[in-house]
């Protein structure tokens, strides 16, 4: 008798206490995975996406107080309309006009990204947002500034409370709402998702089903479909800028092998995302495919293999190319509304 | 029957309550034998010292009997000299003879994301542009040091093979005592350091692996206990 008792009371003080929890917890949403793409790689269990995470998310990211003088915020140099990079910037200027050493990376799907940053350096999406929040040339910020003026602020509290029921703004919280935000930036709606969807009325061109068929034969094994990046690390034959003296990946794991390795980025939108490359150095689309054609060093020891037998493109076969990578871009995703500055 | 209850209140508010415990195990600094204050200049052997700044982490925790382990439900510690409060972890074992803990974390945490608590990148232990935890941290000035405003910084980290800087500690207890006093004798590592290479360590590599090896030599009883 005394055991169910206890059985019962144990199980109504669990019960209370979960539902005591429930109640403050807001409701979760589901990013939606595009058909046949692989599954994502963040793990949206540790941070359970919700509406008003990803709002509050999308407010800091628009948001001038995480910088050290609230002069710039994220979306200074990742523009929406561009693939939320920094259009016309071979390298971006931070904080009192202050240049970095690299091009902005775009943030399209990084829900499917193992690695963050040209080098790989930062292996969690969470993780990535401390880096510009605090580099000297970007927002320059101290962490511990931030937090306190988030927590200081008259709005930002009660928006953390309702996104993660409580009011104190720490580091994870601030991190997990930036990336609510930035890993729902998906974009899977350009012509090539729909073509390849056989959406009604929607066909290639001859001049892009002739573009695909060379970049399926010369490009897609690193700018593999349907991320059009197997999200791994290559040295794609570019000449060591002899300023910035950039090693790439080498940083990072110190192997020899990974010298001048840089992120293979997605060339979704790739359209809007110029200059290209790692420093930037191309300000045309056109360019980057005469590079790939006549430029790249042979002689380079860490070149990597695929590039090593590089196609000579004709004039025609470099328009055909163009004309199908202009099919990666996702007009939806540029322009959708709910990515743009909170109203 | 109240005994049922107060135990249907704990389970009600189990993970809001801690239990308070007063046993703990003390980690005390010293410098040759002298206990190490922040700012404060030392001599030895003819140069001078001064210590800006001491920070690591502990990790897995736990105390040996020959009957029973007791292990640290606290995966991490921060141990900041800067914070008196962190020199002291709580303990249970009821009896041992052996400590052992690890200097730095296991790679499992160094790329778990964002965390709170001793984990939080506030603290000036996170590396952010190469994801990882600084292990150990020293930071001051000495007559020793070849840059020009005489600093040293000592940053300590790095999981990944064959950069790995995490290192485990075992310490005898020959004597038992429910508070344990554990030092950390800089004087054993001071000589060691690369004072007219590379005062300033910053990234993961060989240079933070040599260090991090000397680090297990450095914790001991108090001389008195010996």
């Amino acid at each position: 008798m005394r055991n169910s008792i206890f059985l019962l009371l144990f199980a109504i003080s669990c019960i209370a206490s979960v539902a005591f929890r429930f109640e403050k917890v807001p409701k979760v949403i589901s990013i939606e995975i595009p058909k046949k793409w692989p599954r994502p790689v963040y793990d949206f269990s540790k941070n359970p996406l919700t509406e008003i995470g990803f709002e509050l998310g999308r407010k800091l990211f628009y948001d001038p107080i995480l910088s050290r003088d609230s002069s710039i915020s994220c979306a200074s140099c990742h523009l929406q309309y561009t693939g939320f990079t920094h259009v016309d910037h071979a390298v971006s200027h931070g904080i009192d006009g202050r240049k970095g050493t690299r091009n902005t990376l775009a943030l399209i799907n990084l829900a499917w990204q193992k690695t963050f940053h040209w080098d790989g350096g930062v292996t969690n999406l969470e993780a990535q947002s401390i880096n510009p929040l605090q580099h000297p040339a970007e927002m320059d910020n101290s962490l511990r500034a931030v937090i306190n003026r988030l927590n200081a602020s008259s709005n930002y509290p009660g928006l953390f409370e309702k996104a993660f029921g409580n009011k104190e703004i720490t580091t994870s919280k601030l991190t997990k709402a930036l990336t609510q935000f930035t890993v729902s930036l998906i974009s899977a709606n350009s012509k090539y998702d729909k073509v390849s969807r056989k959406e009604k009325g929607i066909f290639f061109t001859e001049q892009e089903k002739r573009g695909l068929k060379l970049f399926n034969a010369n490009c897609n094994m690193c700018h593999t479909a349907p991320l059009f990046t197997n999200t791994l690390f290559a040295s794609n034959g570019l000449k060591m800028d002899s300023l910035l003296k950039d090693t790439g990946r080498f940083a990072i794991t110190g192997f020899p092998g990974d010298s001048l390795n840089f992120k293979i980025p997605s060339l979704r939108n790739i359209e809007f995302t110029f200059p290209y490359m790692h420093d930037g150095r191309f300000k045309k689309l056109k360019d980057v495919i005469h590079f790939y054609s006549q430029g790249i060093d042979l002689q380079s020891p860490y070149l990597s293999p695929h590039l090593k037998n590089r196609k000579h493109f004709t004039e025609i076969e470099k328009k055909d190319l163009l004309a199908f990578l202009y099919t990666l871009t996702d007009k939806e995703f540029l322009y959708n509304p709910r990515f743009s500055f909170p109203k | 029957m109240q005994q049922l209850i107060f135990v249907c209140i704990f389970v009600f508010f189990s993970g809001v309550s801690f239990s308070q415990n007063e046993k703990t195990v003390q980690f005390v600094p010293v410098f040759n034998g002298q206990k190490v204050e922040l700012s404060k200049k030392y001599e030895s052997d003819g140069n001078w010292f001064q210590f800006e700044s001491l920070r690591f982490y502990i990790s897995a925790v736990s105390i040996s009997g020959e009957k029973a382990t007791w292990k640290d439900p606290q995966s991490v510690h921060l141990i900041d000299l800067e914070d008196s409060l962190s020199l002291f972890i709580s303990h249970e074992a009821k009896n041992g003879n052996r400590l052992n803990f690890n200097i730095g974390l296991d790679s499992a945490t160094n790329v778990s994301g964002i965390m709170d608590g001793d984990l939080d990148p506030i603290k000036g232990m996170y590396w952010a542009w190469n994801t990882g935890y600084i292990h150990f941290k020293l930071e001051g000035f000495s007559s020793e040091s070849i840059l020009p405003n005489k600093s040293f910084e000592f940053h300590l980290g790095g999981y990944l093979f064959p950069n790995a800087t995490i290192q485990a500690v075992e310490i005898s207890l020959d004597n038992w005592q429910d508070n344990l006093v554990v030092e950390l004798e800089l004087g054993k590592l001071i000589p060691n350091l690369p004072w007219q290479s590379t005062p300033s360590i910053l990234i993961p590599g060989k240079d933070a692996v040599k260090i991090s090896k000397l680090l297990p030599t450095l914790f001991q009883l108090p001389s008195d206990e010996k």
